[in-house]
């Protein structure tokens, strides 16, 4: 993602009738070489292997079976993409894949083929420029996992999820689904069920991770289903910033991203989270993320959706201690056949709580983005205040745009919560004005779509703002001129 | 569920489908619950426990009524049941043709179908007004429950012919349990101005739908007033917008120990079709107010406009206000927004004007008198010279429920 030096010059000697060729910059794909293959399909009794080939403790697996139970009996949500939804041959998916024998820490010994996977999207130079630390995860697996020696010995715990419940079981058992049962929805529960990878993030007291960390998930194979599980813990006044980036190959059947995400921001804490989601576009996204802040904790979502077919995803937070604050900053861009179901959820359940929402979205080629977002004031959080902008520009008649905001208000006491949305074309004038002045009409275009997301691209690292910028234009140069 | 027998009343029964349906072992189970969404507040099965109580106590047809003073010649045109006969038949199949006019929530057609068919041809009442004339007298069409208690049903059905030109005021006074519709269809270049209050400080329930279609040209200007006590009701509104037809909006909710849902649905079917609506809750008392509104503009129109404002005030405690604006857009050359806003009365605001001398008491009622004013302002601009009795009627409705007086 951040192989940004060689990418940006490539990108620039590049000219159009190349773009025209390169659809899907991560659609290339290796062959499959794996040291475990689930069969096709969920059972029980696939259900209990994955455990017991992890080597987990009795109540992870007892966990996972009930989890199990809980996905044959839940519905299939009503609402979102439900054409979509009711497509996905569950019994089609691989619930689980081990690539190789182990996890590495040096990225010589990684496998070479998972390598060159990985130096192809530019991993390992992103980490050396300004990672505190990587983790990769290809199928199934963790394969690749290093933190910096400073972090590790202030006591910060940065692993993978499987690493974690071997060497800090208390504290996983402690935290583990508590913020995202299994029974949350249909998907919570078959994640819960058949989870494997993702991070493990601890952060002790009164320390700052200066540099963020990454995670990075590939699926490589065909008809594959990724079931990562993200834990992160900020004690009391620390501060964590955690990238994710997700690519898969193109294939023409789909595969199944299913991931849960639960932060916990104990009192005084900050975690931001920000993800690039780039699957290619036969990659069904369906995640759950849920955060919880304390007294005075501050969480922030960052969340880009570029890729996928379908992408339903409402990152939540609950504030649940005096003073917290919550922000959620989203960008979906739908193209052809995609449809971004994109949002976010955030519960005032203290006084003094304050929460921002931006959400931006690009619809084009007849894709179909889709806002829909909660704001609860419960009863009794007094002076909380929140504020809702979503912005949605449409790139051509095919496109359909629409948002759901939902406000639920029970307190009066100093509660002001504003919502504001817009739906526009890229204005005439502005490409008036700008080609007026000798801007080519594709220029001044994309100097609008750049201008019009620049309120999210702010927020990311630079390296990856420079990527998401260029990401958005390679998408942008069918529907530009 | 025990079979219910229905008094009925030198007239056919209207509710052959209805007892039907009351036979089966639930009415819930009649009523497409699967098309709601599960966000969506209205929950029909709270209504069909007291719809079930009224109907044991019987039923009437609401009677739609014009005051005495009301000009002859416009009089001529409110056709109830028993004036059919005087409607040329011409109009009558036009008429007739557009009165179911759009279905678009499955989940309203229990109830639409419920009022309809119980209201018969005697709940129906048509006022017509004739092509290319235009009333200068504003009427107040009034829609009244005349028998206290019981289950009523009525239909309004107002038909403004082309190039027609009418303002009407429509007031309501529910029964126990009512179920009402009022049609408005707008044939091109037509202009009609309603102004639809809801007073209903008795404990009752009901649905209400106000539906609108408009042709070419035509301009709809609508203020709807909900003031209730003590009332559980849904209200839905609808639109569906013809070329360059024009739809305003202007209503607000004023509910004590009331629950009230407003669920409004435009469809831009034309280009260049504007749609403009203002909607103000205020809740206190137990109350619970929703605003359900939605935008449609649909693929391949052009130029469509679609503008949401939604402004809350929470008064009281144990109040809650659940506001949904939504926009559905299908294509590239549009313009649309919405903007929701809810809180209390704010103590920067009061601070203001107390420093400037004001007392506190003084402060909070000149700022709740500008929330309503603003959207009243807007409903009633033409009468700023003359006094208008459902204007007065309105500030006296709000005062009662508020509990102080804040009219100047």
């Amino acid at each position: 993602m951040s192989d940004t030096e060689t990418t940006n010059t490539d990108l620039k000697n590049k000219n159009k009738a190349d773009f025209e060729k390169e659809d899907y910059k991560y659609g290339f794909h290796d062959a499959e070489q794996f040291v475990f293959k689930s069969e096709r399909g969920l059972t029980e009794d696939i259900v209990r292997n994955i455990s017991k080939i992890k080597n987990e403790p009795q109540w992870m697996t007892d966990f996972r079976v009930e989890s199990y139970r809980i996905f044959l009996e839940k519905p299939m949500p009503n609402w979102g993409d439900v054409k979509g939804l009711n497509s996905i041959d569950f019994d089609s998916i691989y619930y689980y894949l081990k690539p190789t024998g182990g996890q590495e820490r040096s990225w010589d010994d990684v496998p070479e083929d998972i390598k060159n996977t990985f130096e192809k999207l530019g991993i390992p130079e992103a980490e050396q420029k300004f990672l505190g630390g990587v983790t990769a995860q290809y199928e199934s697996e963790v394969v690749y996992h290093s933190i910096r020696e400073d972090l590790e010995k202030l006591g910060v715990i940065f692993t993978d999820m499987d690493s974690a419940l071997r060497e800090h079981p208390d504290l996983v058992k402690k935290f583990f689904s508590t913020i995202i049962p299994p029974g949350d929805n249909k998907f919570a529960a078959l994640n819960s069920a058949v989870w494997s990878g993702g991070s493990f993030i601890y952060v002790p007291p009164d320390t700052d991770v200066a540099i963020p960390l990454q995670a990075y998930f590939r699926i490589n194979a065909k008809n594959m289903g990724q079931f990562e599980r993200t834990l992160i813990i900020t004690d009391k006044n620390s501060k964590v910033h955690y990238i994710e980036g997700c690519t898969a190959p193109t294939y023409s059947t789909d595969s199944l991203h299913s991931a849960v995400v639960e932060l916990i921001a104990m009192e005084g804490s900050t975690i931001r989270y920000s993800t690039i989601q780039n699957w290619s576009n036969n990659v069904y996204n369906l995640v759950t993320k849920r955060a919880v802040a304390y007294e005075n904790a501050r969480v922030e979502w960052v969340d880009g959706n570029i890729g996928s077919k379908v992408t339903m995803k409402y990152p939540a937070v609950y504030l649940m201690g005096k003073g917290a604050h919550g922000e959620v900053l989203s960008i979906a861009y739908a193209g052809k056949g995609q449809h971004q179901d994109a949002g976010a959820k955030i519960v005032h359940a203290a006084p003094g709580t304050t929460s921002s929402i931006l959400s931006k979205s690009l619809t084009k080629d007849g894709g179909q983005s889709t806002y829909r977002g909660l704001i609860k004031v419960h009863k009794n959080a007094i002076n909380c205040k929140s504020s809702v902008k979503c912005d949605a520009l449409m790139l051509d008649n095919k496109s359909t745009s629409a948002t759901y905001p939902y406000m639920e208000i029970e307190e009066e006491r100093g509660v002001r919560v504003n919502h504001e949305a817009t739906v526009s074309k890229v204005d005439d004038d502005m490409l008036f004005f700008m080609t007026s002045r000798g801007i080519s009409e594709d220029d001044a275009k994309g100097m609008v779509i750049n201008g019009f997301i620049e309120p999210f691209t702010r927020e990311l690292p630079m390296e990856y703002a420079v990527e998401l910028n260029r990401l958005i234009q390679l998408e942008m140069q069918g529907a530009i001129g | 569920m025990a079979k219910i027998t229905i008094q009925k009343k030198n007239r056919v029964n209207p509710f052959e489908e209805l007892s039907a349906l009351l036979k089966m072992p639930g009415l819930e189970a009649a009523y497409p619950v699967r098309t709601l969404e599960p966000w969506r507040r209205f929950d029909p099965s709270k209504l069909i426990q007291p719809m079930t109580e009224s109907l044991r106590q019987g039923m009437a047809v609401s009677r739609v009524t014009l005051a005495d003073t009301v000009d002859s010649d416009l009089k001529s045109n409110l056709h109830s049941a028993s004036q059919w006969k005087n409607l040329d038949e011409l109009f009558l199949q036009k008429a007739k043709n557009n009165l179911k006019l759009f279905e678009k929530k499955e989940a309203c057609e229990f109830f639409e179908n419920l009022a309809v068919n119980s209201a018969g041809e005697e709940g129906l009442s048509i006022l017509r007004i004739p092509k290319n004339k235009s009333f200068e007298e504003i009427p107040t069409v009034e829609i009244s429950a005349p028998e206290a208690g019981k289950f009523h049903s009525g239909v309004f059905y107002l038909y403004a012919e082309e190039s027609s030109k009418a303002t009407i005021n429509l007031v309501k006074k529910s029964g126990a349990f009512d179920v009402s519709i009022v049609y408005v269809y707008l044939e091109k270049n037509s202009e009609v101005y309603l102004r639809y209050l809801d007073e209903n400080n008795q404990p009752s329930q009901g649905v209400h739908f106000v539906k609108y279609f408009q042709e070419e040209n035509s301009h709809s200007k609508s203020g709807i007033y909900s003031l209730c006590a003590s009332d559980n009701r849904k209200v839905f509104i609808e639109n569906n917008l013809s070329q360059k037809a024009q739809a305003e909006y202007m209503g607000i909710f004023l509910g004590r120990r009331a629950h009230v849902d407003h669920d409004f649905s435009i469809v831009h079917n034309g280009n260049y079709s504007v749609s403009n609506l203002l909607f103000k809750m205020s809740v206190m008392d137990q109350s619970y107010g929703v605003f359900w509104g939605e935008a449609d503009i649909v693929a391949g129109t052009q130029g469509c406009e679609a503008y949401q404002q939604n402004k809350n005030l929470i008064l009281g405690n144990n109040s809650r206000i659940d506001a949904i604006p939504r926009l559905n857009i299908h294509t590239e050359n549009v313009v649309a927004a919405h903007g929701s806003a809810t809180g209390e009365i704010s103590e920067e605001e009061i601070f203001y004007m107390m420093s400037r001398g004001l007392g506190y008491a003084e402060a909070r009622k000149l700022l709740l008198r500008g929330f309503f004013e603003d959207v009243l302002r807007r409903s009633f601009e033409h009468d700023d010279d003359k006094p208008d009795a459902l204007l007065e009627k309105i500030w006296t409705n709000i005062q009662t429920l508020l509990g102080v007086e804040i009219s100047t």
